[in-house]
């Protein structure tokens, strides 16, 4: 087997070598420079292609649709700044509303309840200890001035009152109102025909038209909010010399009644 | 985030990303007529030719925030107005894949080829043959990127190119010799 492969390698070495003819070569260039001349030409038309220019309802069909979009942005924009100012308003509104509900927590604060203390107060009542017959004539005139004075200053303190109450009322609604002008009446009317029934000779200095409306703000409960009105009817006011009798029967309200909203 | 070698190109894309008007504008300007003129080539009338544009641009404008800058902003306009185009003419294309002959790549484009010639005879070509013609070689594309395209195989380009040309040649011959 060696030998075999001895022999063939020395036989291939003793094979002829064969020189390749130019024209070969030539043909093969020349087919080349066929083809690039070729591709050449082609590029060269390619390069030499038209250009067209578009009509100009291409870009107004762009610019109509891309509105359309920006309008959509625009419009999408304006309802989050309408919602916006509208949460804005709101807040600001309930921010009010609450400032306000204050305000008027804080006047029906000022406005006293009817404690005994007070109802002899608007009477002008003098202490339960003094006693009256047993006062000087000099020292009751003083005394008279300077109740006269008091008496005056207090009255604007009880106009004021009046005034915050009036307020007040006007928050409550008109079928409240209706009926408690109907109360009011049907009160007034009793209490003067039984006033001038019981005492003839007191003097009579104020008409018995005042109906005093206290308004109290329970506190809420848990569950439901309620509102309490109670009303309380006085009987007249007399800046004459109050005697025992008529500080008794003062201290106490002639009709008190209260009405649940 | 796009990435622009083009600093020019990079505003113009964040106007546009703005919805500012004139901005979206110019760069329909700058690209229209390229557009415009590889609509008609591809599909060879200029109605249809201007409804690929709008429908490229308007596509352009939509998805401008998706272009990350990989290839030229150019480069990435052209691809969305070759598949608006392709849409248009895919009912009439059925590609078939065709094996090559021994002597595929042998042309003989004349020396007296003129361009207008050479119009005629590519708007004279089937459907198929022109896309991809056109796209091979006007527009430069390589086969892989036209296979992409327009979801063919790569040998299935090639041999549309190759049918293509001798299309051509046959109706260069026919143009040039009467």
């Amino acid at each position: 087997m060696e030998n075999e492969k001895n022999n063939i390698s020395k036989l291939k070495n003793r094979l002829p070598q064969h020189i390749a003819p130019e024209s070969v070569w030539e043909s093969v260039e020349e087919q080349f420079q066929l083809e690039e001349q070729s591709t050449g030409n082609l590029k060269q038309a390619i390069a030499g292609l038209p250009v067209y220019l578009p009509p100009e309802k291409a870009w107004e069909a762009i610019d109509l649709s891309l509105n359309k979009k920006r309008g959509l942005v625009f419009s999408a924009h304006l309802i989050i700044r309408i919602a916006a100012v509208l949460i804005l308003a709101l807040a600001i509104g309930f921010l009010i509303r609450d400032k306000i509900a204050d305000e008027k927590s804080n006047k029906l604060a000022l406005v006293e309840k009817p404690t005994q203390f007070n109802l002899n107060d608007r009477l002008e009542m003098p202490p339960s200890n003094v006693d009256i017959k047993s006062e000087k004539p000099e020292a009751s005139k003083n005394q008279a001035v300077t109740k006269n004075k008091q008496i005056s200053q207090k009255k604007e303190m009880l106009n004021e009152r009046d005034a915050i109450e009036k307020i007040e009322l006007v928050t409550i609604s008109s079928i409240n109102i209706n009926k408690l002008e109907d109360y009011k009446k049907k009160d007034q009317t009793q209490l003067s025909e039984n006033l001038l029934k019981s005492e003839p000779k007191v003097e009579r200095k104020t008409k018995i038209n005042r109906v005093k409306l206290i308004v109290h703000n329970d506190p809420p409960p848990p569950v439901v909010d309620k509102r309490r009105f109670t009303f309380a009817l006085f009987r007249p006011v007399s800046y004459s010399q109050p005697t025992k009798d008529t500080l008794n029967r003062n201290t106490k309200p002639l009709f008190a009644a209260s009405i649940n909203l | 985030m796009v990435y622009l070698n083009n600093p020019d190109e990079l505003l113009l894309v964040e106007a546009c990303l703005r919805s500012d008007r004139k901005a979206q504008k110019a760069l329909y300007e700058k690209y229209k007529d390229a557009m415009y003129t590889l609509a008609y080539r591809v599909l060879g009338n200029f109605d249809d030719a201007c409804d690929a544009l709008q429908e490229g641009f308007i596509q352009v404008f939509r998805s401008l925030e998706n272009f990350e800058g990989r290839s030229s902003l150019g480069a990435w306009i052209r691809t969305i107005v070759v598949r608006a185009a392709y849409k248009k003419l895919k009912p009439e294309i059925a590609f078939e894949e065709i094996e090559l002959s021994e002597n595929s790549g042998l042309y003989c484009w004349d020396d007296n080829l003129t361009s207008e010639e050479l119009e005629r005879a590519i708007l004279n070509l089937s459907p198929g043959y022109r896309l991809v013609f056109t796209l091979v070689e006007v527009e430069g594309y390589k086969h892989n990127e036209v296979a992409e395209m327009l979801g063919i195989s790569p040998g299935t380009s090639k041999s549309q190119l190759f049918y293509a040309k001798k299309k051509l040649q046959e109706e260069l011959a026919y143009m040039i010799e009467p």
